[in-house]
């Protein structure tokens, strides 16, 4: 890693400058945070798992083997198979794949919309924001899986579906979070110094005030993804996410594998384990990433000031 | 503090106005809406329907005829029915189910018991557990304790409710031919049965939510115990316990308190997949139920009354603070 820094100092200084901090940030991961670290090796080992699932597994995710129909775990088929005789190992790796999808994509929609509206109702304040945060106390008071499951019973199930919907929800629950710091990062100076020679409104959005608090939005995204993909097994169980072919861990464990679950466990073992395994991981390394990188969040004091209260107080 | 009450108040109005727009404009948002789903099902099983007509029929009985604006201020109340009366959510009124014919508030009245008691018993449990647990970890800072309580809390939250509901039907039932009650036993006619029904359910609840509580107590108990006022009370000689529970914990109590309001909209929605899972007739299972059989009535009325539980647990929370922490002052 050492030398990845010292190939690209020949090149900008601003290039190497981000290179080197990405590296140092890797160096006091590993050092400070070993079960952070342990979290994102699993994460990363899952996230391949998704993307190579092709290769990885022994068999088609929808491939049937009726005459050997809730066989236990064997060499063969290391995990079992279902009621339909579908090998699980293969299931639950592409079942990777759909959870990975979901949450990466539904998180970077919700974070996108979080930051943008945070940014409008924070930055430019006034009328619009008056406007938009009654709108959103609106929102952020019904209950997120029954709205979810409104949406997604009334949209159609899908995956598409699922990642917009949580992204939307989580998005604009979310931006009363993102707006709170952009109003603490507003009145910085620099941001005033940008005012001053002329700056527009979207050029210090951007350039100036998305930069700094960008360690919040990557913290966001982190502590988000565990949910998001919690919620989506939840909706696939519930009969509203991924619909029952593909593999989605949710949907693995409900469904009419649910009544076969007394001759085959195994059945009810492996998708729950695979989700838990991977939002313990996430939600390691996101906790690692935060204490990292988020100067507010390392405890201490200070967080009782009056600011964090009237924020939480906004409704 | 009276006006500040009187400010929240008002506040709810505009919120929870809305909230009742959102609601309206989503069941709405989508043209496959009720009308295709009722015609479908009736061209189904009644046969030869003339569908051009029935979808008239359907749509002047559901109050789809005229605007949108028009079906939203009839809903609401504020607006004249077809037959001249106001009734509408402003006067109570949640409409007559889709399906079953029969009022909404009735079906809501004979769910709301069962909800209620689950969602309750899941929250003494979570606290029950949290906030020892929490206070614990905080106290015996980075010691096998409190490492022990923090995988368990992280562990509680990565375990998702439904798969712990799965597990806990099949496993007992292989080991040892047990398995929970999935029938309803009235509480007048048997108490201990019917606490037995909610028992694991709550369980699972309130274990699931624990584990972001404790966290939260943990870090608020390690704030405070760093506080000058501690390091006072160490030094006047006091014993542990006193420190711990009259001069700390009682600073704890407001992450605790704000607490229910973050826990509530997870109360709900574990409600909604608990009464799936061990057959509770709650209000869950009345919501899951109706989104399948498209009774947009219902549906919507339960978002409401989902949303106007969480504004008031807010509001309740937010009142809370000043009664538990003197320092506090409303204005």
């Amino acid at each position: 890693m050492g030398n990845g820094a010292d190939d690209s100092s020949s090149g900008r200084a601003t290039e190497r400058k981000r290179h080197s901090r990405l590296v140092d940030f890797f160096i006091r991961l590993v050092r400070e945070k070993p079960l952070g670290t342990l979290g994102a090796v699993i994460t990363l080992l899952f996230l391949f798992t998704g993307i190579f699932a092709d290769l990885l597994a022994p068999y088609g995710m929808n491939e049937i083997h009726p005459a050997e129909a809730l066989a236990p775990p064997s060499a063969k088929y290391w995990l079992g198979t279902d009621n339909l005789g579908r090998d699980m190992l293969s299931r639950v790796i592409f079942g990777a794949r759909i959870s990975m999808i979901v949450g990466l994509a539904a998180t970077t929609l919700s974070v996108f919309i979080s930051t943008t509206i945070g940014m409008l109702s924070g930055y430019i304040g006034g009328k619009i924001d008056l406007i938009l945060q009654r709108f959103i106390d609106a929102v952020m008071c019904l209950p997120f899986l029954p709205i979810l499951l409104v949406i997604v019973a009334l949209v159609g199930p899908g995956m598409l579906t699922v990642i917009i919907a949580m992204g939307i929800v989580w998005g604009i629950n979310g931006s009363r979070w993102m707006r709170g710091i952009i109003l603490s990062y507003k009145e910085n100076m620099y941001i005033e110094a940008a005012k001053a020679i002329g700056c527009p409104t979207r050029r210090i959005l951007t350039r100036h005030l998305l930069p700094n608090v960008m360690p919040f939005v990557i913290t966001g995204f982190t502590i988000s993804v565990p949910g998001v993909i919690i919620t989506e097994a939840a909706l696939s169980f519930l009969g509203f996410g991924v619909p029952p072919p593909e593999p989605s861990w949710g949907g693995m464990l409900s469904g009419p594998g649910r009544t076969n679950m007394f001759l085959a466990p195994w059945m009810a073992i492996w998708p729950g384990l695979a989700l838990s395994l991977v939002v313990y991981s996430i939600s390691m390394f996101g906790d690692a990433l935060r204490d990292l990188l988020d100067p507010r969040l390392r405890g201490g004091v200070g967080r009782y000031g009056v600011r964090v209260k009237k924020g939480k107080k906004g409704g | 503090m009276r006006v500040y009450i009187i400010k929240r108040l008002l506040l709810i109005i505009p919120t929870l106005f809305i909230t009742t727009f959102v609601v309206f404009f989503l069941m709405r948002l989508v043209p496959g809406d009720a009308v295709d789903a009722l015609v479908a099902e009736m061209g189904q099983f009644g046969g030869e329907t003339l569908l051009g007509e029935s979808r008239a029929l359907v749509e002047q009985e559901l109050g789809l005829d005229v605007p949108f604006f028009t079906q939203y201020g009839r809903w609401m109340g504020f607006l004249p029915d077809a037959d001249g009366s106001f009734s509408g959510i402003s006067q109570g009124d949640l409409g007559i189910s889709l399906r079953t014919k029969k009022p909404v508030i009735e079906e809501i009245a004979v769910r709301l018991p069962v909800t209620l008691e689950l969602s309750i018993m899941s929250l003494i449990i979570t606290y029950l557990v949290a906030i020892p647990v929490g206070i614990y970890s905080a106290v015996r800072q980075d010691t096998w304790g409190d490492y022990l309580g923090r995988s368990f809390a992280i562990g509680w939250l990565a375990v998702p409710n439904f798969w712990l509901a799965t597990l806990v039907m099949v496993f007992p039932a292989l080991w040892w031919n047990w398995s929970p009650p999935i029938f309803v036993i009235p509480f007048a006619e048997d108490p201990i049965g019917n606490l037995g029904m909610f028992i694991i359910p709550a369980l699972i609840i309130g274990f699931s939510a624990s584990g972001g509580m404790m966290r939260s107590t943990r870090t608020w108990m390690l704030e405070v115990l760093r506080q000058d006022y501690i390091r006072t009370a160490w030094a006047k000689g006091l014993r542990e316990r006193t420190v711990l529970i009259r001069h700390a914990f009682r600073n704890t109590l407001i992450p605790i308190v704000t607490g229910i309001g973050y826990q509530l909209p997870m109360l709900i929605g574990g409600a909604v997949i608990m009464e799936n899972i061990f057959c509770l007739p709650g209000m869950g299972q009345l919501f899951l139920t109706a989104i399948n059989r498209r009774d947009y009535t219902v549906v919507s009325s339960l978002l409401l009354i989902g949303s106007i539980f969480v504004v008031f647990g807010n509001l309740m929370a937010d009142l809370a603070y000043g009664f538990v922490d003197p320092r506090i002052r409303y204005r």
